[in-house]
């Protein structure tokens, strides 16, 4: 578990924060490696947003540090999130003014070029709406002129909150597509939020999963996968010999599941379907079905944070 | 001081379009209608004694419009200002910019007072306009040229410090409380708080010092009730206290957890 010595983008050392007697964010240590996208998952309430909100220096965590772009943000704020885009839930837009006039304002606050309107609007497709008042854009269309903002400066870190919040299919299937290419072409780190398992898992090349506040695991999806390993379906003609079979070969945890004549098996890796497919076979069972399958993130997600809920309960 | 003042640009430029705006020209026009339809519907032959001019500008004009007009106006300005960031919760958006928070909380504050500016300028050039009218349409009431420009800007001025203060304070309060109703609450109780005294026989001393009512004991006729230093008192208290009161907004937003 960990990412390995990379340049990092990102770092939090042992951060912490409370509300009153509430820890939102217990010593936490997040780690996202230059040039990836970050999948930072948890459940509602696991500190998230607190996490974010500390990152960009809108709350003071009370202990711990916020590394960006290899420097402390305490104490120079103002440079480093000139370096830093970010979009923080909901995008905040005025309604009242068009997409441009609304890209104009972070233009000027931060001292950018007006190019870059322009630049950023072709980079979301939203060109030829961008003389439109905010007020008649759809939530796709805000949300994609909320990413141009984020955008605007060239940030080499973008960190995006629940970016797909209230988005409808279409619209999620769509900021996905431009999020993931947002690297290769702009060579920004992304560090992206997330309580939505699907989403992430179509994106990112490194996820963080916490719950309570404190980092569960942290690394790439492959050795979030290689935590469980894959579990082999099968279906046979006599599935009781099929499990005396399999119990003597050593897969002791092969077992019953669903319709008759189905089997799961747990196994390490495709070559050792290979293998059991051949013991069964010569044992003189009829294999109907083999099919390898990996579990979901969602399933590894519950299986963590169902764990720290647990915790939870338990400490309660 | 470029940073304050290029955040106070782009806090003008989020102005068009927006009902803050509109109210800024609104309230001193709808103002002067009232005066033009009070004084229309009275006698035809109805004088002005003593010096016109002044007594049109001041008691009728300056009077109306501090004693209800400008604290409502302030109080509906600061809270549609703030209102436009808290509604779409601009804030996180905002102090996550490379801009020091006080740039942005000043510039929000700058903007008060160019509003606040505007209104009075438009009431000021209303009176004059209006007196030149209604010395067409009544002579008896002797508004005879030349139109006093000067008083009237020395009056207009005079107000706009003496309200510094109560505009420093409701802003503060609107940007600390996300809800319309505690900036509108709070400057609907003062403006009450401040017809009570401006009518009471103590206005001459509690209203130098409350900030709802100094707006009128800055241009207020001098009388026994109230000296010339009322005038001195209420401008030094508006402008002294409305720094302090920026500077102290300025520092608790610096330092407060932004969580909306």
């Amino acid at each position: 578990m960990g990412v390995p010595d990379l340049p990092l983008a990102l770092e939090t050392i042992q951060l912490s924060h409370r509300f009153g007697p509430l820890v939102a964010v217990d010593r936490l240590d997040l780690r996202v490696p230059v040039g990836s996208i970050y999948g930072f998952l948890g459940p509602n309430g696991a500190g998230k947003t607190t996490t974010i909100r500390a990152l960009l220096g809108l709350i003071r965590p009370r202990a711990g540090e916020v590394r960006l772009l290899g420097q402390p943000l305490a104490g120079q704020r103002a440079a480093l999130l000139r370096r830093v885009g970010s979009l923080v839930e909901t995008p905040s837009l005025y309604p009242h003014l068009t997409g441009a006039e609304n890209l104009q304002v972070k233009q000027q606050l931060a001292g950018l070029s007006r190019t870059e309107i322009d630049r950023v609007l072709d980079v979301v497709g939203l060109r030829h709406d961008a003389g439109r008042l905010v007020r008649g854009y759809s939530l796709g269309m805000q949300q994609r002129l909320g990413l141009a903002k984020a955008l605007m400066g060239a940030p080499e870190l973008l960190i995006l909150d629940e970016p797909t919040n209230g988005l409808d299919p279409a619209g999620i299937h769509e900021l996905r597509e431009l999020i993931r290419r947002l690297p290769s072409e702009h060579g920004v780190t992304i560090f992206l939020s997330s309580h939505l398992l699907g989403e992430v898992e179509h994106m990112a090349t490194h996820v963080g999963i916490i719950g309570r506040g404190r980092v569960l695991f942290e690394g790439t999806l492959g050795d979030l996968h290689g935590r469980t390993g894959e579990r082999l379906l099968l279906e046979v003609d006599r599935p009781a010999a099929a499990l005396q079979v399999l119990g003597r070969a050593g897969w002791d945890g092969a077992e019953r599941v669903g319709e008759a004549g189905r089997i799961e098996v747990h196994i390490g890796g495709r070559e050792e379907a290979a293998r059991v497919n051949a013991l069964l076979v010569q044992a003189g069972l009829a294999v109907a079905e083999l099919r390898v399958e990996q579990p979901s993130l969602e399933a590894l997600f519950l299986q963590l944070t169902g764990s720290a809920q647990l915790d939870r309960q338990v400490a309660a | 001081m470029t940073g304050l003042l290029l955040a106070t640009r782009v806090e003008l430029f989020k102005l068009r379009r927006t009902l803050a705006l509109a109210v800024a020209l609104v309230v001193p026009l709808a103002l002067l209608a009232m005066l033009a339809a009070n004084i229309l519907s009275r006698d035809p032959n109805q004088v002005i004694p003593n010096s016109p001019w002044e007594t049109f500008v001041v008691n009728f004009g300056f009077f109306l419009w501090c004693i209800l007009a400008l604290p409502l106006l302030v109080t509906l300005e600061v809270a549609l200002l703030a209102g436009m960031e808290h509604g779409q919760r601009h804030w996180k958006d905002l102090f996550a910019l490379p801009v020091p928070r006080w740039q942005l909380y000043g510039a929000k504050l700058l903007a008060a007072a160019a509003l606040l500016a505007l209104s009075l300028l438009v009431l000021g050039l209303g009176l004059g306009v209006l007196g030149s009218v209604l010395n067409v349409l009544r002579p008896s009431l002797g508004l005879a040229p030349p139109v006093p420009w000067l008083d009237i800007l020395r009056g207009v001025s005079a107000m706009f410090g003496a309200t510094l203060l109560l505009l420093a304070l409701l802003t503060w309060v609107a940007v600390r409380w996300p809800s319309f109703a505690v900036p509108s609450g709070v400057g609907i109780t003062g403006t009450v708080v401040a017809l009570i005294l401006d009518i009471s026989a103590r206005a001459d001393s509690w209203a130098r010092i409350f900030p709802w009512s100094m707006p009128l004991s800055a241009v207020a006729p001098v009388s026994d009730n109230r000296p010339f230093e009322s005038h001195l008192i209420a401008l030094g208290l508006g402008v002294g206290g409305g720094l302090a009161v920026a500077v102290l907004g300025a520092w608790d937003v610096s330092r407060r957890d932004v969580l909306a």
